[in-house]
């Protein structure tokens, strides 16, 4: 048994106690949920500092593929950590600076941690749609308006519900023509599957997986949740919610359907993962040019999260290990970059009172903070150098230059949408920089910004404490985008471990599963 | 008799009638039910995938050889549906408290768009 199921464990005992303390927010409560989170962050940063053997974890003594086993390696355990460091950031925010909460929203964050280790974690396809439904649950009740219409939470419910709906009924072809769930050993038998429940259940199941990622065109839910949702939960959904999405989306891309090598052709025309391809080519441009036309700061960034999907998507569907590894590499700076940036927003909201980008102008001049905090994210989205989105996007190009027409098309594509995000989100990083004063001059003052240049100068907002999960932030992109090599092995060694002809735990066939254990680990040598 | 084109029939009817709830309508309580019906349909479904003919319920009370066929259904699928079925309750009741807090909104449970410019607070 390794450490790592405390990433499961631990973070849904700690939601279960929480409630006996009381259901009024206290110094207690939040110093209980915020320890929780710290203590895994530690953990997982202590793991990480020695060598991470991949190592595959058996639950219960049942072994695969009857039981439910868990894959721990360098990236998923860094990935976890990430989710903890940024579900710290999330919850000091909102303890910090947003409006008072009942305890049940830390109990909530700390179920969407236990169902994001798990999904990331997990090897069993059932036991992945399991943490998939718990992380939407603990996602759409953190994003419901306490006040307000909710009507952006109920289409996130509904695609959700749809999707999840799909999902299992994928799940329930997938499992009548295979006989097993372990997502390995699915994938050693998807070959001998009869052509129609191999489109029906990869289809389903990728639906899934789309509707989480907010690939267009299922991304419409998006939008209006993140506006109406509390910033710190925004910070969440983006970081954490699509990030185990994605990741568990090409667990099963890569490891059942074989990179999608094993469908035949649309049509005769073009493969299932260019099919893909298209989707998140689609998703990248459309979702950085409403970027550009968006008005409201959260539905902004909802949109560029959406953008960022689309690129990871893409690298995923050229499936090989340099767009992998891009891929990967985006997940982890996108959670952070778009993190810094919803932390600032969340401020601007807060003061404001107002949610459309052009009623922060002058911001700024109070707190400067705010401003470097919110280039520092766009750096980091949008990929300059010597942050990691550049190291990401960098994989992601190399990649795809290899890989012929298709490949060029979307690096075009790509610089395209980075020019249009990058202008979107500059736009906002002015308004925030600017004068108030030359905002007067120009004209274009209007009561909503009127209420922002009335602001008083905040002197706490320079405080440490104030800024304390955007500089946890801030020193994770610096430490990523400077020395990536750490990261870049670690992902480079899970894309070929994923990609390989053994891939990563290697199950027993089924005949073989009832003779005696040969070794505690539960890893057989092939 | 033959029970699997019923069992099927069935399935595929409480699905269906799921679907087409989904489309007609935008009231919330609607949607609520209509999915619960599409998530009936895939459980009998996922059942029926567990089903083999003359098999006992996976429940071992005496010696039985683990060659040859098995003499039980299939056992997983019951366990997942047991798990969907949960899955399904803690979903309805949270959609269920949004549509509460639609009608605390909106004063009726026809789910439109939301406002663009309403005040966001947080």
């Amino acid at each position: 048994m390794s450490a790592a199921v405390a990433f499961i464990a631990a973070p849904l005992a700690a939601a279960f106690l929480l409630p006996l303390l009381g259901t009024r927010p206290t110094w207690g409560t939040r110093a209980a949920s915020l320890l929780t989170l710290g203590a895994l962050f530690a953990l997982g940063a202590w793991m990480l500092a020695g060598p991470v053997p991949p190592h595959v974890i058996v639950l219960g003594g049942w072994r695969a593929p009857f039981g439910i086993s868990l894959y721990v390696d360098a990236s998923s355990l860094m990935l976890v950590t990430l989710f903890e460091l940024l579900a710290l950031a999330a919850l000091w925010f909102q303890h910090q600076h947003g409006q008072e909460k009942p305890v049940s929203f830390d109990v909530l964050v700390l179920v969407l941690m236990a169902a994001g280790a798990g999904a990331v974690l997990t090897q069993d396809l059932f036991n992945l749609f399991v943490f998939l439904e718990i992380a939407t649950v603990a996602a759409l009740a953190l994003s419901a308006p306490q006040t307000g219409s909710p009507r952006g939470v109920i289409r996130y419910w509904l695609f959700s519900a749809v999707s999840g709906a799909a999902m299992l009924l994928g799940i329930a072809i997938l499992y009548s023509g295979a006989g097993t769930l372990n997502l390995v050993d699915l994938g050693a038998r998807w070959g001998r599957l009869a052509e129609p429940v191999r489109w029906l259940s990869g289809v389903l199941i990728l639906l899934g997986f789309l509707v989480k990622m907010e690939i267009m065109p299922f991304h419409g839910w998006a939008p209006a949740t993140y506006r109406r949702a509390p910033s710190s939960v925004g910070l969440l959904l983006s970081g954490v919610v699509t990030g185990l999405a994605a990741f568990s989306a090409w667990k099963f891309f890569a490891l059942v359907l074989r990179g999608g090598t094993s469908l035949p052709p649309v049509s005769g025309v073009f493969s299932f993962s260019q099919a893909l391809f298209g989707l998140g080519a689609l998703t990248l441009i459309l979702g950085a040019l409403a970027m550009l036309a968006e008005k409201d700061g959260k539905r902004l960034l909802a949109f560029s999260t959406i953008s960022q999907m689309g690129l990871v998507l893409m690298a995923l569907a050229l499936g090989n290990p340099r767009a992998v590894r891009g891929a990967l590499f985006l997940v982890f700076s996108h959670a952070l970059g778009k993190s810094l940036l919803f932390l600032v927003a969340g401020i601007a909201v807060s003061r404001t009172r107002r949610s459309e980008w052009g009623a922060w102008r002058g911001l700024g001049q109070s707190s400067r903070s705010l401003v470097w905090f919110w280039f520092l994210g766009t750096a980091t989205v949008v990929g300059l150098p010597l942050v990691p989105g550049f190291w990401g996007k960098l994989s992601f190009v190399g990649g795809a230059l290899g890989m012929g027409m298709w490949g060029k098309a979307g690096v075009a594509l790509l610089i395209a949408a980075t020019v249009a995000e990058s202008v979107a989100l500059l736009r906002v990083g002015h308004g925030l920089w600017e004068h108030a004063d030359l905002r007067k001059r120009s004209g274009d003052v209007d009561e909503t910004s009127a209420a922002a240049g009335a602001a008083p100068a905040c002197k706490a907002c320079a405080g440490v404490s104030y800024w304390a999960g955007a500089l946890a932030i801030s020193a994770g992109i610096l430490w990523m985008g400077l020395w990536p090599a750490t990261f870049t092995r670690a992902f480079a060694d899970t894309a070929a471990a994923y990609a390989g002809d053994q891939p990563v735990s290697v199950v027993r066939t089924s005949t073989d599963a009832f003779a005696p254990r040969r070794d505690g680990q539960g890893q057989v040598k092939p | 008799m033959n029970v699997v084109p019923i069992v099927a029939i069935s399935a595929l009817l409480l699905f269906g009638i799921g679907l087409y709830g989904l489309w007609s309508g935008r009231n919330v309580l609607r949607w609520i039910l209509a999915v619960g019906l599409m998530e009936t349909g895939i459980n009998v479904f996922l059942v029926l995938t567990g089903w083999r003919p003359g098999g006992a319920v996976p429940i071992i009370t005496g010696a039985f050889s683990t060659r040859g066929p098995s003499p039980f259904i299939d056992p997983v699928p019951s366990a997942l549906v047991l798990t969907s079925i949960v899955i399904g309750l803690g979903t309805t009741t949270l959609a269920l408290a949004l549509a509460v807090l639609h009608a605390r909104a909106h004063g009726d449970l026809e789910c439109g768009d939301d406002p663009e410019n309403a005040e966001v607070l947080e």
